[in-house]
């Protein structure tokens, strides 16, 4: 916020809200503010429903930290995620990305579905140049653009295959591609792994550590895969079921790459594990 | 990692022309093989059933003097215009009508509304305005064909995968550019789905016009010319004319432009 101090009084309440948070904050690449959701389910003929996906949800992600959101599924960990890609409308709180407040779609944010979402009628070269174009980024610089993200995914020799020719795995490598080429200050995936088969999922978990060690981006990645997330994260948030709210947060400092059999490793997965059974009892109770 | 090659060969290109054409005749060839047996063994009287070798030389017959290659320009011409417009206005309206709850509100009633009313009753008030001319066959013609379109493009537009309209928001496309680069596209399938109902519905009006509007020349006219001298194998051979051209124009046009967008990008399932 290029906004003086001493006039914050003026300033909106978002903005002055935004200024009083402390100076541990001023590095936070993303801050989240008591974030709320609420759906209203239209179920026809007069019929409609309110659902609290999330309550009061606050969240600081430093740059370049991976952190993980992981919990059963309905606990608005997705929706939490469709939020900050500006594609829900949130119904109470804030979002800042580099400090500023977010609520529509942007470039600034590249998006992994779980069902990849690839434009079939699009050859994977024109699916990773897709956001380039609507970057207006000129036209002489995309064989380059094309070229490094076919490489750093290990595309080579797909350029101009179509999407739905291609397995589950290799899609999801072209759609991190394409969210990647779009060079964002965060990298959004929903668990974009969930649908692929355990070796391919293993294989993909590596490729997106060595990308994030190379990239540096920022990412916030939601899964219900305690492995996965002890594997990936700096930082693992767990939330609780419906409605979603964090419940613990595990710092994981293991040195990557990192190794699922290591005692280490073994313990924060247990540990993860045992956080989210235990709210599964009170759920339950 | 390897990659994609491609391969065309000489001999792949004929089998795959070969089989087409087997796929496609063989089974018409079948049934008029069932005609000929029983017209020939004379089983309905032949005044009511001709053969299908007499009706061959009277279409021959009649393509040497030059007015059935003139009745089927005639009606083709009609009938291209008139789908040109339906499927531009059609495919448009339906689009929107997919994409904007303002449209979809104010049309789907309208649309609903015409959908049951059966071309041949819009003639009528057609021949009102424009008197007995081609303009009020045209417009009629274009009229209804473009709802079963709309109808089906409006649907295909509603049906286009969720996620993927999600990834192309989330890359800040909207409005116009959505339209045209996603939801287009990604309802194609369906698209094409109603521009075949359109141009069977376009057929079946423009005979009926034909009858009605009772202009020079077409193949409808010909074969109700051929209903008053009770001469069958000029009706049959009509019926089959017009049978023959609408599948050809479905397989060609259509069918091609099925396998060489949606088929090619795996949005439909090969059989």
């Amino acid at each position: 916020m290029a906004f003086p101090e001493i006039l914050s009084f003026l300033a909106p309440h978002s903005v002055r809200r935004c200024l009083v948070i402390g100076p541990n904050s001023v590095s936070a690449k993303l801050v989240i503010n008591s974030l709320q959701k609420t759906f209203v389910v239209n179920e026809g003929f007069g019929h409609s429903r309110h659902v609290q996906a999330i309550e009061n949800v606050s969240l600081e992600v430093t740059d370049g930290e991976f952190v993980c959101v992981i919990g059963p599924s309905g606990c608005g960990k997705s929706t939490m995620l469709m939020i900050m890609a500006g594609l829900y409308p949130k119904t109470g709180g804030e979002i800042f990305l580099d400090g500023q407040p977010l609520s529509e779609p942007g470039l600034n944010r590249g998006v992994v579905f779980q069902d990849f979402a690839l434009f079939p009628w699009l050859s994977v070269r024109e699916n990773i140049l897709y956001g380039v174009k609507q970057k207006k980024i000129p036209e002489d610089k995309h064989n380059g653009i094309v070229d490094h993200y076919i490489e750093m995914m290990s595309l080579q020799g797909f350029e101009h295959t179509f999407p739905n020719r291609l397995s589950g795995g290799m899609r999801q490598r072209v759609a991190i591609a394409r969210a990647l080429a779009l060079d964002p200050e965060l990298l959004l995936m929903d668990e974009p792994f969930g649908a692929l088969d355990a070796q391919t999922r293993a294989n993909l978990q590596q490729v997106l550590v060595d990308v994030w060690e190379q990239t540096k981006k920022t990412v916030l990645f939601i899964t219900h895969d305690v492995r996965e997330a002890t594997f990936l994260a700096d930082r693992v948030i767990v939330m609780s079921a419906r409605p979603g709210r964090i419940t613990a947060e595990i710092k994981v400092d293991l040195p990557r790459p990192r190794d699922i059999l290591a005692p280490e490793f073994v313990e924060i997965e247990r540990n993860l594990a045992s956080l989210i059974e235990s709210q599964n009892e009170t759920l339950h109770n | 990692m390897s990659g994609e090659t491609t391969t065309t060969s000489w001999k792949a290109k004929a089998e795959f022309y070969f089989r087409a054409v087997l796929e496609n005749l063989l089974p018409i060839a079948i049934l008029l093989g069932i005609w000929e047996f029983v017209s020939w063994n004379e089983w309905v009287p032949p005044q009511l059933f001709p053969r299908i070798l007499t009706i061959f030389f009277d279409m021959v017959e009649e393509i040497t003097d030059g007015v059935l290659l003139t009745h089927i320009g005639t009606s083709i011409v009609r009938l291209l215009i008139s789908v040109f417009f339906a499927l531009i206005a059609g495919t448009i309206i339906g689009i929107v009508m997919g994409a904007s709850r303002t449209f979809e509100w104010m049309l789907v009633p309208v649309v609903n509304f015409f959908s049951v009313i059966p071309g041949i009753a819009l003639f009528p008030a057609t021949i009102l305005f424009w008197g007995l001319t081609e303009q009020a066959v045209v417009i009629t013609i274009s009229f209804a064909t473009s709802i079963p379109i709309i109808l089906n493009t409006w649907v295909g537009v509603k049906t286009v995968n969720e996620t993927l309209v999600h990834a192309a928001r989330s890359m800040e496309t909207k409005g116009l550019a959505l339209l045209l680069k996603v939801l287009l596209p990604g309802s194609l399938p369906v698209v094409i789905a109603g521009w075949r109902i359109g141009i069977a519905r376009a057929w079946r009006v423009l005979l009926a016009g034909e009858l009605l509007a009772s202009p020079e020349m077409g193949l409808g006219v010909r074969i109700f010319d051929a209903q008053e001298t009770l001469n069958s194998a000029v009706i049959y051979g009509g019926i089959i004319i017009i049978g023959f051209l609408g599948f050809a124009m479905e397989r060609l046009v259509l069918r091609s432009l099925e396998v060489a967008t949606v088929q090619r990008w795996g949005m439909m399932r090969e059989l």
